[in-house]
């Protein structure tokens, strides 16, 4: 294929544009970062597991790009004291496809994404029992950003962000289907965002949606075999 | 050239047909078709892969596609809106 076409193509997938994914280095939070000892103890402690997660989000999930600083035991906004949630925030790479942009409303579209993209994710964070036991581990948190359909302002794309952060008994009997969706929404603290700005109270939905688990990108082969994608 | 001109063309055109045909009952049509939305990449890949060489796709090319396709800001939350480390 000449470079010309090669071009054209990816300017055809251009609209699905976006981040592209941090290295380990910095996708995992550094741990001179951390403003709390016992955020920096967890860091040091669970070291080989957010490596272990990076890495299967980064060849498992190809679609999804993990943001700089957006891997580690971080604490929500605005939240009092110093409670630490395994956190993972990734751009979710995507085609803004008639289906998606037809979704209509922030919820709706914070709630597919949560639930093809979020449900999975938790489900990566929540697989190590030693991470899970552990007491200074309060919960965990997942920040999906995507392309906002007909968010262009100028020359720039708008993101939408969803946030949802959920205690690890929450999130673990949540996984385990031990509490509906509905029930887990109602315990989760839920922060979405147009762009920079925040958005109110998002009623979110949660549904089956197996896409992580299934689809596979055509002629996509992971380098890590050891993995099992 | 010109082969990959046109298949890449009427690639476009699928993409703006699609579009066309859009309706506001997605949301009932989500669940049924579970890759409604995947990465954009996999027509380049697809694109690319039908000149005979090996199918095979890295993550690593994906990354450097992501970055040369990519062209513009994105207005969007900071971190210090979210999480404190």
């Amino acid at each position: 294929m000449g470079a010309r076409s090669l071009l054209i193509a990816l300017v055809l997938v251009a609209l699905a544009g976006g981040a592209v994914a941090a290295p380990p280095e910095e996708a995992i939070v550094a741990l001179d970062k951390y403003t709390t000892e016992k955020a920096r103890t967890l860091a040091t402690t669970f070291t080989p597991q957010l490596r272990q997660i990076y890495n299967r989000v980064y060849h498992c999930r190809p679609w999804l790009d993990v943001r700089k600083g957006g891997l580690g035991f971080t604490r929500a906004v605005g939240q009092p004291g110093d409670d630490r949630f395994l956190n993972i925030w990734v751009w979710v790479e995507q085609e803004i496809t008639p289906e998606f942009a037809g979704l209509g409303s922030a919820a709706r579209r914070a709630s597919a994404m949560f639930s093809r993209h979020g449900v999975d994710l938790l489900r990566h964070l929540a697989a190590d029992a030693r991470v899970f036991g552990d007491p200074a581990l309060a919960g965990y948190s997942v920040i999906l950003t995507w392309l906002k359909p007909d968010g262009r302002v100028g020359n720039e794309e708008t993101a939408e962000t969803l946030g949802v952060f959920a205690d690890k008994s929450t999130v673990q009997a949540f996984l385990a289907k031990q509490i509906s969706a509905r029930e887990f929404v109602e315990k989760a603290t839920i922060v979405a965002f147009d762009g920079k700005d925040r958005l109110g109270q998002l009623p979110l939905e949660v549904w089956e949606d197996n896409f992580a688990t299934t689809f596979k990108l055509k002629n996509y082969e992971p380098e890590d075999k050891s993995l099992g994608c | 050239m010109r082969t990959g001109i046109t298949r890449a063309l009427l690639l476009g055109g699928v993409l703006l047909a699609a579009s066309a045909c859009a309706t506001s009952e997605e949301w009932g049509e989500w669940g049924k078709h579970p890759t409604h939305f995947a990465s954009g990449g996999h027509a380049m890949f697809s694109f690319r892969n039908t000149e005979g060489s090996a199918p095979r796709v890295r993550r690593t090319e994906i990354d450097r596609a992501r970055a040369e396709q990519w062209w513009g800001k994105v207005i969007t939350v900071s971190a210090e809106q979210i999480i404190q480390q």
